[in-house]
């Protein structure tokens, strides 16, 4: 069942220079239940602004947001959105900035605290409860920003670059780690990412979007069966993706180059 | 030789100038007239210590001081916290405030005893409006250059606007808006020794005013002194405050540029530079 939630002709105007600029031109797609789906693209803010509008922060020019069935456009607080900095308040102790999404839902203080302590004891923070945000790594405040989105309690997840900030040896184990609790937990989400590996190593789906006006231009299943191993994506996968950017492998022996492109080990050729 | 102790070090240059100081009066090259020597100074204190007129200026102008910077810091903030939430109230608070943070309090003085009458209320009230200014500008400065990417955290959590500006905007904004009560009370007390010097009847000034007519060097260093140990101690106060209320910031740079917000900030705010506690003038915290 692919329709848990769905966005439906999405365009999003941003004021240019000289007048309206195009960002997203039109983007359909669906996330059934349990899906984690990837989106990948060119750099700039057309993935990240996905986002925002499947979160209800942004209203789409045109297009809409479902949940369920219901219209959610441009109403924020249905998903768990965590943008690409961590963003973890300055005052609170780590604990209590877990705990906002469950204060902001009215739960009492105690109750609130309890619930966050057994999230951050799953996240392996539990040490750092009482600990304030600058006093954690960069991979230790997405974790905690991260367990902060999802003790929200709500169904869909959805992550701006997770892992952007992290070196790629902690990358690696926090892809493992994601997808081991995207499973338990049952999920339902969309995770952006510039990374095609990262993309295909997590996501039951990858969508690629062209550049501006951003549309979904290509769409890939991943079968690998889980779990599967980070930093070994599905080569055939990889290849279909970037072979939709027009990156090829170079087929060509070396002395069929041209001058310029004769650098050794140089296995792709760029459009 | 050992390195003097950590408390002790930052008082060590005062001290020599104080000794360098004493060096000089008791050399006889300077007329005690011109320059009291520190002991003067000491036995001016001690005499009108004794005599109660110090104790009582003090008094005096401390309360002016609490009176009308504590009523212009408490608009200010008002006022600041209004200007910051809503594009209504920042048009309509902004440019007049800004117009009178232009204006001399030197010259303005006389204006006010004209429009307020001679006696307390001018001098509250150029002392109100001193520590109102710089408290108005640093909060709504504070309010509105907080992240925009935590107003979107906020909105996307569910806090509705009220409890946004409650408990995000409020607490972010708190760093910049002590930077600017720590101002406001240096200001209010400049407004207080210009207040003062105008037809004072009691207080520091007072006591300034009287020793300038009979002569009085000794004592009118005293008051000056007074005048800048007094503006040390609110200062002291604030900082207190400020440990006690902040959470210490590392200030430095961030590990990659930070991705703009999902919605188009207000070309028209320009961001202040927020002061960190840890780079205001007064030294480290401990």
């Amino acid at each position: 069942m692919r329709d848990f939630f769905e966005v439906r002709d999405v365009h999003v105007m941003r004021s240019g220079a000289h007048g309206p600029l195009p960002v997203l031109g039109g983007v359909d797609l669906r996330v059934g239940r349990g899906e984690l789906v990837c989106v990948v693209g060119p750099s700039g803010c057309g993935k990240s602004t996905l986002l925002g509008v499947v979160a209800g922060l942004l209203r789409p020019a045109r297009g809409r947001v479902l949940l369920a069935g219901r219209d959610v456009t441009g109403t924020p607080a249905h998903t768990a959105y965590m943008p690409q900095q961590d963003l973890l308040f300055a005052w609170h102790t780590v604990l209590d900035g877990v705990a906002l999404g469950l204060r902001v839902q009215r739960v009492g203080r105690r109750e609130a605290r309890a619930r966050a302590r057994d999230v951050l004891a799953e996240f392996g923070l539990e040490a750092f409860a009482d600990a304030r945000p600058d006093e954690l790594s960069g991979g230790m405040r997405q974790r905690a920003a991260l367990a902060r989105t999802v003790l929200q309690g709500r169904d869909v997840v959805l992550l701006d670059e997770p892992f952007g900030a992290l070196d790629a040896l902690t990358r690696l184990d926090a892809q493992r780690w994601l997808a081991a609790t995207w499973r338990a937990h049952r999920w339902t989400g969309l995770l952006v990412t510039h990374d095609v590996g990262e993309a295909v190593t997590l996501g039951d789906r990858v969508l690629r979007l062209s550049g501006r006006p951003a549309v979904v231009a290509q769409e890939v299943a991943v079968d690998e069966p889980r779990p599967r191993t980070p930093g070994v994506p599905d080569e055939r996968v990889v290849r279909t993706v970037l072979a939709g950017l027009g990156v090829v492998p170079d087929e060509r022996a070396p002395d069929e180059r041209e001058p310029d492109e004769r650098a050794p080990g140089l296995p792709v050729r760029l459009p | 030789m050992r390195p003097p102790p950590a408390a002790v070090r930052p008082w060590l240059s005062t001290l020599a100038l104080i000794a360098g100081w004493a060096a000089v009066c008791a050399s006889g090259r300077v007329d005690p007239h011109v320059l009291p020597a520190p002991g003067a100074v000491l036995r001016a204190a001690r005499d009108l210590t004794l005599d109660g007129s110090l104790p009582a200026a003090l008094a005096v102008s401390g309360t002016r001081v609490a009176v009308g910077a504590g009523a212009g810091v408490a608009v200010g903030l008002l006022l600041g916290v209004l200007a910051g939430l809503s594009a209504v109230a920042h048009d309509v608070v902004d440019r007049p405030l800004q117009a009178v943070r232009a204006v001399p309090f030197t010259a303005v003085t006389p204006l006010l005893v004209v429009w307020v009458g001679l006696g307390e209320p001018p001098r509250l009230l150029l002392v109100a409006v001193a520590a109102l200014v710089p408290t108005y500008l640093a909060t709504v400065g504070g309010v509105r250059g907080v992240d925009p990417r935590l107003r979107e955290l906020a909105a996307a959590h569910g806090l509705g606007r009220r409890r946004t500006a409650t408990r995000v905007l409020l607490p972010a904004a708190l760093p910049a808006v002590l930077v600017g009560l720590r101002l406001a009370l240096g200001t209010a007390w400049v407004a207080l020794v210009v207040a003062e010097s105008v037809n004072a009847s009691a207080g520091v000034g007072a006591l300034l005013t009287d020793a300038r007519t009979y002569a009085r060097t000794d004592v009118v260093l005293l008051c000056v002194l007074v005048y800048a140990a007094l503006g040390l101690l609110t200062d002291a106060l604030v900082r207190a405050l400020e440990r006690a209320l902040l959470v210490p910031v590392p200030a430095g740079p961030t590990a990659r540029p930070a991705p703009p917000a999902l919605s188009v900030p207000d070309p028209a705010v320009p961001v202040p530079v927020v002061g960190h506690p840890s780079t205001t003038p007064g030294g480290p915290h401990p």
